[in-house]
């Protein structure tokens, strides 16, 4: 094919911004991870690059990871999205299974893989948004219609958003909800339907909110911290105090004092605040910079890939990673309730790492194919419209 | 390949990407509100948090003898402290620390479910238990592991905190002076009572950065903060003195299988005590094991009858008044006389004697007569005045001030009588030998001193107690006389000859009065006294030994003087005064030495030779007001070995200190000052170590130091 060539002689032309914006993530990730978590590492597992030297290790597959999402010409994914979402689902499940699934406080989120334990929840939600590209570029007009444009796409989502829930990962069931929503708004799902879903999964939500008194209690939290700042607020507190602290500047790299076990999860999702303590107002709005840099980017392949497919696709993907960036950053500053749920790229955590890293690689797969001005009239002919 | 999107797809795709765009701008609005806006409150609230005042407990100061020997010292131990309500667990963490602490499990387990957000679970351990603890929580903080989203964990809530323990190195040397404190290191009783204040150091509180399990993670701290440390304090004591003390004493106790002892030096001109020692004696290490009584300073809480010891007063008073001579006889009525309605005796029958034989022969008929030759209100100033039956003004907790009465109050001759040999009336030991120093000093009453120095923990001197005179009691002449009256006492014919110290005159005298049982005097408990002086006729020493209840013998001149001259000859050996007259063999011996040394240095040093014998010369008595106290200090290292005094306590080193020469604990405490670990090998002084002196250090390193034993 001509872009097997292409790629051999070394003209493919992908989004060399999106690409190094997203190293960059993942190499700030590197540093903000040591920091946040040599304390920890050192007390707990007498050897302070604990955490560093394993998010090393997920970064160099994430590099990996995204060399693969580039080669493999995206179209190629249509043939297998079935396969794809019964793998997803199969990972799932056996996050359930004894002996299987690992456990980590009383939460079933992870499959151990020999030494390794894999989030299949990570990857359940390209799953998820490559199904839904697929469909959507299929269905295109028919999206108005309950049965055709809705329904399905609801009862697949549903049921893995389902799963997700039950692990329980709610910050990741609530995002994959938020993803699968805005692209049947995109895709051209009458805003009735939406307006349902959205009504449906709201009372849904409120309700097991209401039933479960800690989850009550982490909302009760988020309204007021400091009132509650010594039991169900103390994290969300300790955050608070960690960003005030870094003012304009920050403390300086490595003179985090939350870190010094006030703030739980420093290194996982609360590594913003760490970054905020060190780094201050210009560090967090130099990472705001890059997530607008990475997001304006996979939008702007949305807006131009060679096919709706790609368009979806690209979305999808770029929701994948902008989502629950914006959410992170709306938890840890007291915005939105607090929820499990990593920063793309920053958080120490393999799965989602290598799932983001997968994600930019198809969308430098769907800006390479992108028909660019210089050679617009040949692809025209080429692409035979 | 599916077609491209439609325009309204795209317009939907850009409404995602301006969603998006609005959330990112209000999330840095919210940063900035939080950084910027409240970002310095928010600050000073964090630090609130994470920085705890923490006090740093006082470190007491030093008890010093006048030589800067160690009589009580601060060391530094560790405590198990816990906060039960954030212990979950109280079973498994009784369970497991019991045999770590050698506690029971059933006190532990109450101790940690106790109500109380503070409990001290075991006090001052041993280091073999601190390490014991140590070890046990590295073991169970590898075993439990931090939950991440929790890392407050409940084993924080046990941990060692550091304390300050006093100890008594020299054990139940000069035990009753010092006193002892509590666990808390408050004075209680002694000195450590008196001088609570002073010897307190200065609680600090310091700004600390906490990290959530409570623990201190700023370590610039010295390891012996010099600010929290408690002023010194330098006694008048001398341990060599104290120590020779209490040996004679206890010998002498034994000796006579008695019920206790008490002995007192001091020096006549200064009124400064030298020793003050007392058997049953009393280790402040273990104060508790002690009863109230034991741990009381006797010489100076108790008072009682001072028996024919009393006659010397009775008699200078008669001397100064010029009532009577020394010269003038009285009949002493052949052992029986008398008076009113009762009869008052003598050991041996007397007939007429001198003023001075009385008192050599210590006739109480004789003591009476005289006594009447005075009139009983003058007899109440001289008596007072001596410092009888008020308080001395020691510096020390609990004096007595003993029984006095009135003489010119006396509803009875019989009463009268009685004073003038020493019933009826109580002294304290100190009050006695007081008023004898009094005779040594040209008839001038010394205030009575236990404290030399409060020096603070830099080596500052802050107050210096000069001796003081209280007041003139005798003329010089009265006193002078009295010297020579008493120095009969232990010359050949008087009731003291074993008090004699070899190439010393000594005047003194004895007493053997009957203990009061109940209301009634006993006929088998007696307390035997010797007070005396020398050299007699310008006496360096006042020296004071009582036998309670001693069997087999009651006088005092056969219990208490050869008591007396044990601790007055090896007492002025230490002080550097030597006999008039050495015995034969030892001066050819010292002689031949000499020589042989002479003629080897006499080619290459001959001035080196010649100040040599003038030194030689000033070691003979110096019967001069002070005592020679370099001298003194010179030769006390060779009667009795005092390890070399530390240096002035400063800020901590940078060097390696010279350690050569300093004992197990001058070592730990030096190094514990520069913040140095220490590995020790064998015993005795240092000799070697590594690095060697000079050395540049770091807080925290370790160093080894190896001893031999010194004799």
């Amino acid at each position: 094919m001509q872009l097997r060539t292409e790629y051999a002689a070394g003209t493919v032309h992908y989004d060399h911004i999106l690409q190094t914006t997203a190293f960059t993530l993942a190499g700030l990730g590197l540093v903000v991870v040591f920091s946040a978590s040599n304390v920890m590492a050192q007390s707990q597992y007498g050897d302070a690059y604990y955490f560093v030297t394993r998010q090393f290790i997920y970064a160099i597959l994430g590099v990996g990871a995204l060399w693969l999402g580039r080669r493999i010409n995206y179209h190629n994914y249509k043939r297998y999205v079935y396969h794809i979402l019964i793998l997803c689902l199969i990972g799932l499940l056996l996050v359930f299974v004894p002996g299987v699934g690992a456990r980590v406080r009383s939460a079933a989120r992870w499959v151990r893989l020999g030494p390794l334990t894999v989030q299949p929840s990570e990857f359940a939600k390209l799953g998820v948004v490559l199904f839904l590209a697929y469909s959507l570029a299929r269905k295109q007009e028919k999206m108005k219609y309950f049965a055709i444009g809705f329904l399905p796409h609801m009862l697949v989502a549903g049921l893995f958003i389902g799963l997700i829930g039950k692990e329980p990962d709610f910050g990741t069931a609530i995002t994959l909800g938020v993803i699968v929503i805005t692209m049947l708004f995109v895709g051209g799902t009458r805003l009735t339907h939406i307006l349902l879903a959205l009504t449906g999964g709201g009372a849904l939500a409120g309700l097991m909110v209401m039933k479960d008194p800690k989850k009550f209690a982490r909302f009760l939290s988020f309204i007021d911290p400091w009132k509650h700042g010594q039991d169900v607020g103390y994290q969300l507190k300790q955050s608070l105090l960690a960003i005030g602290s870094g003012g304009l500047t920050g403390l300086g790299p490595g003179h985090s004092r939350t870190k010094l076990f006030y703030l739980p999860d420093a290194h996982t999702d609360f590594i913003l605040s760490i970054f905020a303590e060190e780094v201050g107002f210009l560090g967090i709005i130099l990472v705001m910079a890059l997530f607008l840099i990475l997001v304006s980017r996979g939008l702007w392949i949305s807006l131009r890939a060679p096919d709706s497919f790609g368009s979806y696709l690209a979305l999808g993907l770029t929701l994948v990673i902008a989502l629950p960036a914006a959410i992170n950053m709306g938890v840890v500053s007291g915005l939105l309730p607090t929820k499990g749920l990593s920063l793309p790229f920053l958080s120490y955590g393999g799965s989602c790492l290598l799932a983001n890293m997968l994600a930019v690689g198809i969308l430098l797969n769907i800006s390479s194919q992108i028909k660019r001005a210089d050679k617009e009239p040949l692809r025209a002919v080429a692409g035979g419209q | 390949m599916t077609p491209t999107i439609g325009k309204w797809v795209r317009l939907r795709i850009v409404i995602v990407g301006l969603g998006l765009l609005l959330a990112s701008v209000w999330i840095t609005g919210r940063f900035f509100q939080l950084q910027i806006l409240e970002g310095p409150d928010l600050y000073e609230e964090a630090t609130g948090e994470y920085k705890k005042f923490c006090p740093i407990l006082p470190v007491r100061g030093l008890i010093l003898d006048r030589r800067g020997t160690e009589l009580a010292v601060s060391t530094r131990v560790a405590s198990v402290v816990a906060h039960p309500q954030q212990l979950k667990n109280a079973g498994r963490w009784s369970r497991e620390l019991a045999p770590v602490l050698g506690m029971k499990q059933a006190e532990l387990k109450e101790l940690l479910t106790r109500a109380r957000p503070f409990v001290w679970v075991k006090r001052h351990l041993t280091p073999e238990r601190e390490e014991a603890f140590r070890t046990w929580k590295a073991e169970v903080e590898k075993k439990d592991k931090i939950n991440p989203s929790d890392p407050r964990r409940e084993i924080d809530a046990i941990y060692l905190l550091p304390e300050a323990k006093r100890i008594y190195p020299q054990r139940t040397l000069a035990g009753s002076i010092l006193g002892f404190c509590d666990i808390d290191g408050k004075g209680l009783e002694g000195l450590e009572c008196q001088f609570d204040e002073t010897l307190y150091g200065k609680p600090k509180q310091s700004w600390k950065m906490i990290d959530a399990r409570g623990h201190i993670v700023s370590t610039g701290e010295k390891a012996w903060d010099p600010e929290v440390m408690g002023n010194n304090l330098v006694l008048t004591i001398d341990r060599t003195i104290q120590h020779i003390a209490e040996k004679e004493l206890a010998k002498g106790v034994e000796k006579w299988r008695a019920a206790g002892g008490l002995a007192l030096v001091m020096q006549p001109q200064t009124g400064e005590i030298l020793a003050m020692a007392q058997v049953p004696v009393m280790d402040p290490n273990f104060y508790t094991k002690y009863s109230e009584e034991a741990r009381h300073n006797r010489n100076i809480t108790h008072a009682l009858e001072p028996g024919s010891t009393y006659k010397v007063f009775i008699v200078a008073s008669a001397l100064d008044a010029q009532a009577v001579k020394s010269t003038d006889k009285f009949h002493c009525e052949n052992g029986k006389m008398a008076v009113g309605k009762e009869v008052i005796h003598d050991a041996h029958p007397y007939g007429s004697m001198t003023v001075e034989q009385i008192i050599t022969k210590s006739s109480n008929i004789g003591a009476y007569k005289i006594s009447t030759k005075v009139r009983p209100a003058q007899m109440d100033v001289y008596l007072k005045n001596f410092g009888f039956g008020q308080r001395s003004g020691i510096i020390f907790p609990g004096e007595s001030s003993g029984v006095m009465r009135a003489l010119r109050h006396a509803r009875t001759l019989i009463d009268r009588a009685t004073v003038a040999f020493g019933q009826g009336i109580a002294v304290s030991p100190l009050q006695l030998l007081m008023a004898l120093s009094a005779m040594g000093n040209d008839g001038v009453v010394m205030e009575p001193l236990l404290v030399k120095e409060i020096v603070s923990p830099q080596g500052q001197k802050i107050k210096e107690i000069q001796p003081r005179p209280l007041r003139r009691v005798l003329s010089q002449q009265t006193a002078q006389q009295m010297l020579a009256i008493m120095e009969t006492v232990t010359q050949k014919g008087g009731t003291a000859t074993q008090a004699a110290v070899e190439g010393f005159t000594v005047a003194g005298k004895t007493g053997t009065a009957q203990k009061l049982v109940g209301r009634a005097y006993s006929h088998s408990k007696f307390n035997a006294l010797f007070i005396g002086m020398v050299p007699a006729d310008k006496p360096v020493l006042a020296i004071s030994v009582i036998i309670d209840e001693p069997k087999g013998a009651i006088y005092g001149g056969v219990v208490a003087a050869p008591i007396f001259k044990e601790i007055a000859a090896q007492s002025l050996r230490v002080l550097g005064y030597y006999p008039e007259k050495e015995p034969k063999k030892e001066n050819e011996s010292v002689l031949a030495k000499k020589d042989a040394k002479g003629k080897k240095e006499q080619k290459t040093d001959k001035p080196a030779q010649a100040a040599k014998n003038g030194k030689e010369k000033e070691n003979a008595p110096v019967l001069g007001g002070i005592i020679p106290v370099g001298v003194a200090a010179a030769n006390a290292q060779e009667v009795n070995f005092t390890p070399p005094k530390l240096p002035a306590l400063q800020g901590p080193m940078n060097v390696m200190p010279d350690l050569r020469g300093y004992t197990i604990r001058q070592v730990l405490d030096l190094l514990h000052r520069c913040g140095l670990h220490c590995r020790f090998e064998g015993s005795g002084l240092a000799v070697g170590q590594d690095p060697p002196p000079g050395t540049a250090i770091n807080p925290g390193e370790t160093c080894v130091v190896r001893f031999q034993g010194n004799s």
